[in-house]
């Protein structure tokens, strides 16, 4: 049969943001895929160097949608490098509690809309909502629900409420409990098992080489987590195994590298951030949450580069910043992981996939269109 | 995996929705606590009295969203610094907060009111004022707020009205 041509994208329920695969398909196996960008190129990373170093705290959140706050950490780190600050312990574990309730709201809405491009429609419903209540918390304590603007250098920008953490104590029991629904609709529900099985590998030898990140290259059997290799925040005083294949709890583990694995370490993954956020709420000190700032308008940053990581629900965010001791940074590159899952890995991973599968793999890779171009 | 399994989902039958009806029913956390508290960043208040119109607000704006406008009869009532006051267009403000943290007087503030609802494309565009308040439903009242810089002595009386 001669081939014919398929576009997945820009609007299309298949696809996670303003992007679009260009699929050349024979019969219903994929024989080349290409990806297309740049229907949010917002230039970023060039409209960062004429701003001041407090100005571009708004404009890093809006990298990455999902989960903007680890943005607005790899920056402050970076800044923070550069000044020479040590930030206050209660800043520290106020970040770590952010960040990771930022990972949780990424992944129910990361894994809601896999379920929905396998067509069960009830677990986004469901997820969605219960990424609501997350957001109420953000709401209390940032003044925000998506865009927080919180994590400042120096710290975080304001305290928390004294009642804050009780409702977060509250919301994680209410999560938990729901978890177990959400097993019986995806995780271990037949459809899931038959679609996702042996679907999509990621070659295991390959996927360092690929650069992939974060819970998809865990999904390879390599145990890589920022978080644990060079920790940042409060997390190297906290308790946590990285979550990797093959071990993988309660279920089952079949094949590496594969949508089904992928999508349970996410799964794991929620529950080792609600035990992160325990932690956390008990250890968090008494103290000042922020170093005082000098005037921002006169603000100059020493001369030097600094680079920061910081793990997101995506994979790896990486900041290099450069300044020349002046009241702008001189460069600000962003690695984002996005980039190398939406471009590189998917446009080799869907060579020789069904159309019925693409949308199902690249939902699996968690891919954030926003974070590609910036 | 037991043949009796799908028979669990009947109870969802009894399960409160996740939707709430929004304007009917109130917004709230689960702890029952009313949203928005009051950190939401939602539109400006500013103390015209308190304010000394040093104009650091527009400098840090990076959206670019505030100017400025005079009030000639600020110096009739006798305040310090300079007879200017902040105009917001909330058609560019991004509700950042950085104009309030850099704000040296404490007069700019943000407050929890996020509901302004005009056809007039003009209307977003306005001077906070001490007429901005928290109020119940967070809804700005554009007849009580929107505020001219030649009404001042009429809403907020200048100095020698106060002697009398």
């Amino acid at each position: 049969m001669k081939e014919y041509e398929l576009f997945i994208g820009p609007q299309h329920p298949g696809i996670s943001g303003n992007m679009m695969y260009h699929l050349w398909v024979d019969g219903d196996t994929v024989t080349k895929a290409e990806c297309n960008v740049g229907y949010l190129h917002r230039g970023f990373e060039k409209l960062m160097e004429s701003r001041l170093w407090m100005q571009n705290i708004p404009l890093v959140c809006r990298i990455c949608v999902p989960e903007p706050d680890v943005n607005e950490a790899a920056y402050s780190m970076a800044v923070e490098q550069l000044m020479g600050w040590e930030i206050p312990e209660r800043a520290k574990y106020i970040r770590t509690i952010v960040l990771e309730l930022a990972r949780m709201a990424a992944y129910l809405m990361g894994i809601g809309s896999y379920a929905g491009s396998i067509g069960i429609y009830t677990l986004p419903q469901w997820s969605m909502g219960d990424r609501d209540y997350i957001l109420d918390i953000f709401e209390q304590l940032t003044g925000a629900r998506v865009y927080h603007i919180y994590i400042w250098p120096g710290g975080v920008r304001w305290d928390m409420p004294d009642d804050l953490p009780k409702l977060i104590e509250k919301t994680m029991d209410y999560i938990e409990e729901r978890l177990k629904l959400y097993d019986d609709v995806l995780f271990e529900n037949r459809v899931f098992f038959d679609r996702a099985i042996g679907v999509g590998k990621i070659p295991c030898d390959k996927a360092i080489e690929w650069g992939v990140t974060g819970p998809n290259l865990r999904a390879c059997g390599h145990a890589y987590d920022v978080r644990k290799l060079e920790p940042y925040a409060a997390y190297d005083e906290i308790d946590f195994d990285v979550v990797s294949y093959p071990d993988l709890g309660k279920f089952s583990s079949h094949e590496a590298g594969d949508v089904y694995t992928r999508m349970i370490i996410r799964r794991l993954e929620i529950e080792q951030s609600i035990s992160i956020i325990r932690q956390a709420l008990k250890k968090m000190p008494e103290e000042e949450h922020i170093l005082k700032h000098p005037n921002w308008l006169r603000w100059k940053v020493p001369e030097g580069y600094a680079f920061s990581r910081v793990e997101s629900t995506k994979g790896e965010f990486g900041y290099f910043v450069v300044s020349d001791g002046g009241l702008k940074p001189v460069r600000v590159h962003v690695r984002g992981p996005s980039y190398t899952h939406g471009i590189n890995v998917a446009e080799r991973i869907l060579k020789g996939a069904n159309i019925a599968d693409v949308s199902q793999i690249l939902f699996s890779l968690d891919v954030c269109p926003p974070d590609i171009e910036r | 995996m037991s043949i009796l399994k799908p028979l669990k989902a009947w109870k969802h039958l009894a399960r409160k929705p996740h939707t709430i009806k929004y304007p009917y029913e109130e917004h709230v956390d689960l702890n029952g606590k009313r949203l928005p508290t009051d950190r939401l960043r939602g539109f400006h208040s500013n103390d015209l009295d308190k304010c000394i119109g040093c104009g650091l607000c527009g400098k840090i704006c990076m959206n670019k969203a505030i100017t400025y406008e005079e009030i000639p009869e600020l110096k009739e009532k006798g305040l310090k610094g300079i007879n200017i006051r902040p105009v917001v267009d909330y058609g560019r403000c991004c509700f950042c907060g950085l104009c309030v943290e850099i704000c040296p007087t404490h007069s700019l503030k943000l407050t929890p009111n996020f509901k302004l609802i005009s056809t007039n494309r003009e209307d977003y565009k306005f001077m906070p004022t001490q007429l901005v308040k928290k109020n119940e439903n967070f809804e700005m009242d554009l007849n009580a707020v929107l505020f001219s810089a030649k009404d001042y002595s009429k809403k907020f009386g200048n100095g020698k009205e106060k002697e009398e």
